[in-house]
């Protein structure tokens, strides 16, 4: 016993060793439910088994010749490019302005932000299916004051109109999230180049131009990336809005992957799809991430 | 007195800048406040929407779909969804995966960041190189290989299986190390040399100083949980695991096309599980958003 607690004492007195013993249970559980899946994943795209995992072959690139030729992959990608080119510009821009526009601390700035950021604490699954009701095609108030001015949308139900809508509701619920990522970027911009220009007689647009949006510029690359990464990830509000549907419109590559996975159960293909998705997502924030630190660079 | 002055002196000095101006910037100020307020009309509408109309009969909710006064309320909806769905066993469920998994993720991940951030050891580099590198893979990419791992260890419709993926994160990691790097190094220098093991540097000396961030990354890592939908989803099949989420969702899924007879149901539903958050916001608002805002930290 005492043996036991001698090994111990020494053991917390030893830096080293101190620290492999903080680090295991992460590095325990990161590689376990992180780093081994995503090998595995990268496994299975070259393999072929049925669900109960018997049958086990290796198919080589066949599961990836496949989806090349698969019509719903074509739509899956396209879907997913839609949806994240409505979506990344409006929320960033969206946040910027706003960030912008209430930055000077008021008792009516500190509301407005407050209640900006009441979608983005609030679950996906809540916003969707309270934007589901209100864009109801039957009942929904949208539908009910479009009717009133002539016009008869099927809104969600319509093929064209779904995906913009479901992207839209995206933006509201996370542009509160970019504004407060603004706003703290805001706040880091030393007041000196403020007073220098003031001194200068710039006007207010030059400020803007000039100052702020070149001081926030790796910031606005750094909210590019979360919300293009959001963006290849939405499942939550897809789920709840649409079901993927009016035919597969809007089906995006998660949403593929869940149903190719847990619907069909085909689940070498569904990696495969998991693998192509996860190599785009890795080229878009790399390209993003250099283009915004050269920018850093420059400034 | 001297800050009236102050301010007077202030203003003045403005008003020479933009004496030419005046029309504009109050032309200005008018258009803000037009926007700041339509935009937080849009943003509190839906939940007000949600609340008042889960205090109305389907009928009237169809009859008058825009309107927020509510004639005759009724509490039928409140009633009725207890017997409708195991809501108290989703809220526990949420309770304890929501909660076990913070819990974890605050003890694992702090100390593995104090490790990264203070103690040195071989690896070091190479380790945290590794685990930050596990931010580029997303869930969706590695979740087929998860779901066959948990359910070869018969974890799959347990509790642990849903805390214990998610008990460690690569994001937490890289947050706290940040907050720890900046700690002046004195004070554990000097509690070293007082005969202090790391154990009781790391309790006594460096959490206490980081509970703001602390508290922040609790919230973030709570409310994520909380309002995650794909995950738990995935790793529960019987009705009696369902999280909130898991369980709404799935409700409004196999409603999907004929919600008649449900609406005021499920917002009453949707209103519960989104209480505590709301509740909470208006408590713990700073901690709220400066756990976002840490996320736009870089470096």
């Amino acid at each position: 016993m005492r043996n036991i607690v001698g090994a111990f004492t020494r053991l917390i007195n030893d830096q080293k060793r101190v620290a492999y013993l903080f680090i295991l249970p992460s590095l325990v559980i990161i590689t376990f439910f992180v780093i081994i899946p995503m090998f595995c994943s990268i496994v299975f795209s070259f393999m072929d088994f049925n669900i109960m995992f018997a049958k086990i072959s290796f198919v080589g690139v066949r599961n990836f010749i496949k989806m090349f030729n698969d019509e719903r992959v074509r739509g899956a990608l396209f879907n997913t490019f839609y949806f994240t080119i409505i979506l990344v510009p409006l929320q960033v821009m969206v946040g910027l302005i706003i960030a912008v526009i209430i930055k000077e601390s008021s008792v009516m700035n500190t509301i407005f932000r407050g209640v900006y950021f009441i979608p983005v604490i609030c679950s996906f699954t809540i916003v969707a299916l309270i934007w589901q009701f209100l864009l109801d095609r039957d009942v929904g108030i949208i539908s009910f004051y479009l009717k009133q001015v002539g016009i008869h949308w099927g809104l969600l139900k319509d093929p064209d109109q779904a995906m913009p809508l479901v992207a839209i509701v995206s933006v509201w619920k996370n542009f509160g999230f970019t504004m407060v990522v603004f706003l703290a970027a805001l706040q880091g911009i030393p007041q000196s180049l403020y007073e220098a220009a003031n001194i200068d007689g710039i006007n207010r647009w030059d400020r803007l131009f000039k100052i702020t949006i070149p001081m926030m510029l790796p910031t606005v690359g750094f909210c590019v990336i979360i919300a293009l990464i959001a963006a290849f990830q939405a499942f939550d509000q897809i789920y709840v809005m649409t079901g993927g549907g009016p035919i597969f419109r809007t089906e995006t590559m998660v949403y593929y992957i869940y149903n190719m996975a847990f619907r069909t159960l085909k689940l070498p293909y569904a990696s495969a799809n998991a693998v192509i998705l996860f190599l785009i997502i890795l080229v878009f924030s790399l390209f993003t991430f250099r283009r915004t630190s050269v920018h850093d660079r420059e400034y | 007195m001297d800050v009236n002055t102050q301010a007077a002196t202030r203003g003045q000095g403005r008003g020479l800048f933009t004496a030419s101006r005046t029309g504009v910037s109050i032309f200005g100020k008018i258009l803000k406040y037009i926007l700041l307020l339509a935009l937080t009309v849009i943003t509190v509408y839906p939940f007000l929407w949600m609340i008042f109309s889960s205090f109305k009969t389907d009928g009237m909710i169809m009859a008058t779909p825009a309107s927020l006064f509510v004639a005759n309320p009724t509490f039928d909806a409140y009633k009725k969804i207890w017997e409708r769905l195991p809501f108290l066993i989703f809220f526990k469920n949420s309770v304890i995966f929501s909660a076990g998994v913070t819990i974890c993720v605050l003890l694992f991940d702090t100390m593995a960041a104090y490790a990264f951030a203070r103690l040195k050891f071989k690896g070091k580099n190479f380790l945290f190189l590794l685990i930050v590198s596990t931010l580029m893979i997303p869930f969706q990419v590695v979740m087929v290989p998860l779901f066959v791992e948990l359910n070869k260890l018969r974890l799959l419709d347990t509790y642990l299986g849903l805390i214990l993926p998610r008990a460690a994160d690569a994001f937490g990691i890289f947050l706290m190390r940040g907050f720890f790097i900046t700690l002046p190094r004195d004070l554990e220098e000097a509690a070293r040399i007082d005969g202090c093991n790391e154990f009781q540097i790391f309790r006594k000396i460096i959490l206490p100083l980081c509970m703001t961030a602390f508290l922040s990354l609790g919230l973030f890592v709570f409310n994520g949980n909380w309002g995650d939908l794909l995950y738990p989803m995935l790793l529960t099949s019987k009705t009696s695991m369902r999280t909130l989420q898991a369980g709404i969702a799935l409700m409004m899924a196999n409603v999907q096309g004929n919600a008649q007879g449900e609406y005021s149901l499920m917002l009453a539903g949707s209103f519960l599980s989104v209480l505590p958050i709301l509740v909470a916001y208006i408590f713990l608002q700073k901690y709220f958003i400066q756990g976002i805002a840490m996320t736009g930290i870089k470096e």
